[in-house]
C-alpha cells in the first residue's frame, strides 16, 4: 500500500501535474502583488500577525519568493528547492488564516487579488485549497528526488 | 541536504535583491524599512487621491442619524461579511461587484438622502473606493464612516446578526464598569 502511493507520487504524470499546478498557481497569485504593492501591504496588516516595521519588507519581497521559486518549481531547475519555499509559504497562509479565523477576524486573503475582487475567499475554502497544494510540494519535495535516484519503479 | 539548503538560500537571497531593486525602480517605490501606515484616502492602483469624492462621518453623528430617514447606509464589503453582521438598516452594495449590485440598490438612493458609506474599519479602503464609484453616478451627499463595523461594534453599538439586533457592550463601556469597580 505504501509502496503504491510513493509510486503514484513519484509517477512522471503525478509529478508533472504538481509542478505545473503548483509553479502556475504561485506564478500566476504574485503578479497583481507585484502591480500593487501597497495594496499588498494593506492585506499584510489586516492578517494583524506581522509587526508594522516588517510589513512592507515582506510586501516587497513575498511575490518575488513566489514567482522565483514558481519558476525554478515549473522549469525543474532547483525544483525541490523551490517547492519547499512555496510549502513554507503555504504553512503560513495556513497558519495565518487559522489563527484569525479563530479569532474571528474580517479579512481579505489577497491570495491572488490585492483589490478583493476574488471569489472563495471564505477562510474554510482557502485552507482546503491551500492544505490541498500541500500535496503537490510533498510529492515534489520528498518524491521527486527518489523518481530521479531511481529508487521507486515508476 | 545541504545542497538543498544552498539552493533554497540562493532562491531566497535572488528574491530579495530583485524585490528591493525592483522596487527601488518602481514609479511608487514603498519605504521597505520604515513602519507601515495605512492610507485608505488614495487609490493604490492609480494614486488619485479619493477624499474629493467624500466627507468624513463619526459614529456618534451616524447613530444620531441612523433611524431619521434621512441617510442611507451602504455597507461596501462583501455579502458574507455583511450577513454576519452589519449597522443596522445598511444596505450592501459590495465594491467588488459594483455595478451588479448598484442596480439593485439605486433606487433606494432617492433625492434628499446622504449616502453614508463604511467597510471593515480605519485601515479598510473599500468605502473611499465605494465613494469615487457613486460620485460617478451623479451622487454628490456622500459620506464615508471610517471607524467601519471594527469600531461600531467595539462602541458597543448596535449591530444586526441573522439572530436580529444586537447590542453588545462597548470596549469603552467595558472598561469604564472596570475603573468604576476599582
Amino acid at each position: 500500500m505504501k509502496t503504491t502511493i510513493t509510486n503514484i507520487l513519484a509517477s512522471t504524470p503525478i509529478q508533472w501535474v504538481s509542478r505545473i499546478i503548483l509553479g502556475g498557481i504561485f506564478i500566476w497569485a504574485s503578479i497583481d502583488k507585484l502591480a500593487h504593492p501597497a495594496a499588498f501591504a494593506d492585506i499584510i496588516w489586516n492578517y494583524k500577525i506581522l509587526p508594522e516595521a516588517f510589513i512592507y519588507i515582506t510586501a516587497v519581497t513575498m511575490p518575488w519568493m513566489e514567482i522565483v521559486a514558481g519558476i525554478c518549481v515549473l522549469a525543474g531547475f532547483m525544483k525541490r528547492a523551490g517547492a519547499v519555499i512555496l510549502g513554507g509559504l503555504l504553512m503560513l497562509f495556513i497558519c495565518a488564516i487559522s489563527f484569525n479565523l479563530a479569532r474571528g477576524l474580517d479579512f481579505n486573503c489577497g491570495c491572488f487579488s490585492t483589490t478583493g475582487q476574488e471569489g472563495g475567499s471564505d477562510p474554510v475554502s482557502l485552507l482546503i485549497r491551500d492544505i490541498l497544494l500541500m500535496i503537490a510540494v510533498t510529492a515534489v519535495v520528498f518524491f521527486s528526488k527518489q523518481k530521479e535516484a531511481g529508487k521507486i519503479n515508476a | 541536504m545541504k545542497k538543498l539548503w544552498i539552493q533554497i538560500l540562493i532562491i531566497l537571497l535572488t528574491s530579495v535583491v530583485l524585490g528591493l531593486v525592483y522596487n527601488q525602480f518602481s514609479a511608487k517605490p514603498l519605504a521597505v524599512f520604515s513602519i507601515y501606515k495605512s492610507d485608505t484616502n488614495t487609490d493604490k492602483a492609480t494614486g488619485e487621491d479619493l477624499t474629493a469624492y467624500f466627507t468624513e462621518m463619526d459614529a456618534e453623528t451616524l447613530d444620531g442619524l441612523r433611524e431619521t430617514g434621512t441617510i442611507i447606509i451602504l455597507d461596501a464589503r462583501i455579502p458574507e461579511k455583511y450577513g454576519t453582521a452589519h449597522i443596522p438598516g445598511a444596505v450592501n452594495l459590495p465594491i467588488a461587484s459594483f455595478d451588479v449590485s448598484y442596480e439593485a440598490t439605486a433606487h433606494l438612493m432617492t433625492e434628499g438622502k446622504s449616502l453614508v458609506l463604511y467597510c471593515i474599519g480605519e485601515h479598510c479602503i473599500d468605502s473611499s473606493l465605494l465613494a469615487r464609484e457613486l460620485y460617478k453616478k451623479g451622487h454628490r451627499e456622500i459620506f464615508v464612516y471610517k471607524g467601519g463595523i471594527e469600531e461600531w461594534q467595539a462602541m458597543g453599538l448596535p449591530v444586526q446578526t441573522p439572530e436580529g439586533i444586537e447590542e453588545q457592550p462597548g470596549l469603552q463601556e467595558e472598561q469604564d464598569h472596570e475603573n468604576h469597580d476599582h
